[in-house]
């Protein structure tokens, strides 16, 4: 039985970017969803595929959704029934194969009671796939006998505004289609996404890219561009001047790494999604739950001007900027003592609210803060970060993994340390492949682990030595590796994790400089998969004409992007008073997700 | 696919003819290790489906995998068992230490975790 669960909003998030009016995003995108949830009148229910429940809070509050006549929302599940008095049943769901055959599996069911309970007033059922119908999903239906009880909708729904610089698609395994399963369904999306971006904010003149998905999506937004002829009227001045597309098999090494932001590490924790993280409810001031281990939602987005102070910095620092401002924040309240005249008391209590809000965040911040480092404190964690860097220097760290995992700890953080170590060396010895691979499947379970290590093998995440083993000089080219970082006042995007530069930053990094990439062609030449550029022309402007604002990159990352190389990115933006980044990404990940989504396991064979 | 098709099977005993299928297909094609894992679980599920049918089971001993099953074993003191299985499945040392470790710390045997 399907149970309605709850729909938390976070609080809208800001816009504030001043070149980009990404607001206009958001607009469209709830315009766009509130005709979906009117094409079917009256009073409904609202079927959700889970994977769109978190961006749909970002687009849409619940409040406004009752208004248009959804009295619940239940998340669809596997092969689950739905019970609910309202007649109207309207279905939102990514057009996945095993989604569809829930859909008509809940359709069939409700139709056949019905009919059992010789029910005159039959239910309606509308479908809307996101963002687009596909033949299989229909076909589904059509085998299944409920293609004429229901209507089939679409909801155009592409990339959704996280923060002012932040635009994700929220698609969950794009890497693995891609670079796995050979389905590029999701290269599709993203140049579509493309596309709609340079209606609203005008054609993109630079485009650079790495890596063969990068290189695809260019291809597929400039057929599209020829195909639409957009543009060419020259209506919409340029906003956006650059776009540089990455593909996540460019960079594997940044993922499996432990993110030390305060962001990152909250991600590592706790799992960030969509901009919000379960905590414990203590932790928000709240009544402990009446369930154990029941947990509170809580948003964490740039509205809280504390969070985005201190989101993207060292977490290292974090507790001194934490202390110094309720030091400060503790003054301010005994000002009140020395507020004498009408006047002052008056100034004071126009402060008040604002020191209460200051207040209450500063309180939730210490508290997760506090959480964090009880586990950044034990030894284990230090000594997975420690292996981690030995690894970046070319150590070799094997003893550790293998104690790992005679102590059974847990499978993915194995995982991480075997990719990390596999892919910052070319891969490991036959034998010792042979040999973690042996421990891995008798420790963890044949069930387990075994297509899994297939999976990996086939990315080279996990592989036999073969080749040259290029990272040393790429660390070197790339200047990957910075010693004695100041985290308090850091100078390089290397303090995110504590003394590493994200490879992808880097590339980032190098497209700005005079020079562009030529100054990096020996990297970019280790780095796997096509190197491409490409001009699009706009018409009515010539070229060589110095605008008066800032340029405006747009960096899109094809497979994901973790919390810290967003950190890393901001960070050079902080850093150039000429440039504005704008991020864009199919997915915000880290590594266990990473490894997660190329995990398949076997199902068990019962006993008999 | 093979070891796929075997994990959808009802009993250990109609996965078999498909895992064997599969390791001789993965023989055939030069994925030696594939070959031998597939092997292993073959004869790990042998080895669980004995001690199933010999009734050694008021613990619980069935498990996921060959530590597990160690540890399980460890931890229902069935020593010549231990030994066994140990030997087929060729344990490194250093591992079997470890799991008899947690195992008797599991337990609470302290005196024989200071002999050991």
């Amino acid at each position: 039985l399907s149970r309605p669960f709850p729909y938390i909003m976070s609080t809208t998030i800001p816009l504030l970017a001043e070149s980009e009016n990404l607001q206009a995003l958001r607009d469209h995108a709830k315009t766009l969803l509130v005709e979906a949830v009117n094409s079917m009148p009256g009073k409904k229910v609202l079927v959700l595929d889970p994977a769109l429940s978190g961006p749909f809070s970002l687009i849409c509050e619940w409040s406004h959704l009752r208004e248009l006549g959804v009295e619940k929302v239940y998340h669809l599940t596997p092969y689950s029934s739905l019970e609910t008095p309202w007649k109207n049943v309207l279905y939102m769901t990514r057009p996945k194969m095993p989604l569809a055959r829930y859909v008509a599996s809940q359709i069939k069911k409700i139709r056949k009671k019905e009919k059992e309970e010789g029910e005159t007033q039959r239910k309606q059922f509308s479908v809307f796939f996101v963002p687009r119908r596909t033949m299989i999903c229909e076909h589904i239906f059509e085998e299944e006998g409920v293609m004429g009880d229901i209507h089939i909708g679409v909801y155009k729904l592409d990339l959704i505004p996280f923060e002012s610089d932040l635009l994700s698609l929220e698609m969950d395994g794009v890497y693995r289609e891609c670079h796995l399963d050979g389905d590029r369904t999701g290269l599709f999306y993203v140049a579509q996404s493309l596309m709609r971006l340079q209606t609203l904010f005008g054609v993109i003149p630079n485009i650079k890219g790495k890596g063969q998905c990068a290189k695809l999506v260019m291809d597929n937004m400039i057929r599209m561009r020829r195909e639409l002829n957009l543009g060419n009227d020259g209506s919409i001045p340029s906003e956006i001047d650059n776009l540089i597309l990455i593909d996540r098999s460019v960079d594997v090494v940044t993922p499996f790494l432990t993110q030390l932001t305060y962001e990152g590490l909250i991600d590592e924790i706790f799992r960030i999604r969509c901009s919000k993280v379960d905590v414990d409810p203590e932790l928000l001031g709240k009544d402990p739950p009446k369930e154990k281990g029941q947990k509170a939602v809580h948003p964490l987005n740039n509205n809280d001007t504390l969070y985005q102070e201190i989101r993207d910095q060292n977490f290292g620092v974090i507790s001194q900027i934490l202390n110094s401002r309720a030091q400060h924040l503790k003054e301010t309240y005994d000002k009140r003592h020395a507020a004498k005249t009408v006047a002052e008391i008056k100034d004071f209590v126009k402060q008040l609210n604002s020191l209460e809000q200051e207040k209450k965040a500063l309180r939730i911040h210490i508290g997760i803060a506090e959480k964090i480092s009880e586990i950044t404190r034990k030894q284990t964690f230090m000594q997975q970060v420690r292996t981690e860097q030995d690894i970046l220097a070319g150590g070799d760290p094997c003893e550790y993994i293998e104690e790992c995992i005679n102590k059974q700890e847990p499978l993915v953080k194995v995982l991480r340390l075997l990719i990390l170590l596999c892919v910052t060396t070319g891969g490991l010895k036959q034998n010792k492949f042979d040999f973690f691979r042996k421990e891995l499947l008798q420790t963890y379970g044949f069930q387990q682990l075994f297509l899994t290590l297939d999976n990996l093998e086939k990315l080279g995440l996990l592989r036999k030595q073969e080749g040259k083993n290029t990272w040393p000089q790429l660390r070197k080219a790339l200047n990957l590796l910075i010693e004695d970082l100041d985290e308090t006042r850091p100078g390089d995007i290397a303090y995110t994790f504590s003394g590493y530069a994200p490879i992808s930053v880097r590339l980032v990094q190098a497209a700005s400089r005079p020079g562009g990439w030529k100054s990096i062609e020996e990297a970019l030449r280790v780095l796997p998969g096509p190197t491409v550029e490409e001009t699009q022309v706009v018409p009515g402007v010539s070229a060589g004409i110095p605008s008066r604002r800032k340029t405006v990159t747009l960096v899109y990352f094809i497979g994901g992007v973790t919390h810290a190389e967003i950190a890393a990115i901001r960070f050079l933006a902080k850093n150039d008073e000429n440039a504005d980044y704008i991020i864009a990404t199919t997915k915000m990940i880290n590594g266990d997700g990473m490894v997660e989504s190329l995990t398949n396991t076997l199902d068990s064979i019962p006993v008999s | 696919m093979n070891v796929i098709r075997a994990y959808k099977q009802r009993t250990v005993d109609s996965a078999r003819p498909f895992l064997k299928w599969a390791a001789d297909t993965y023989e055939k094609s030069g994925h030696s290790f594939m070959a031998h894992a597939v092997e292993e679980q073959i004869k790990f599920l042998k080895v669980q489906e004995e001690m199933r049918k010999s009734n050694l089971a008021e613990h619980p001993l069935f498990a996921v995998s060959v530590s597990d099953l160690l540890f399980n074993l460890v931890l229902a003191e069935k020593n010549k068992h231990v030994k066994k299985v140990k030997e087929i499945f060729k344990i490194p040392d250093k591992r079997f230490w470890w799991i008899k470790i947690r195992a008797l710390a599991r337990k609470g045997d302290w005196a024989a975790l200071q002999a050991f």
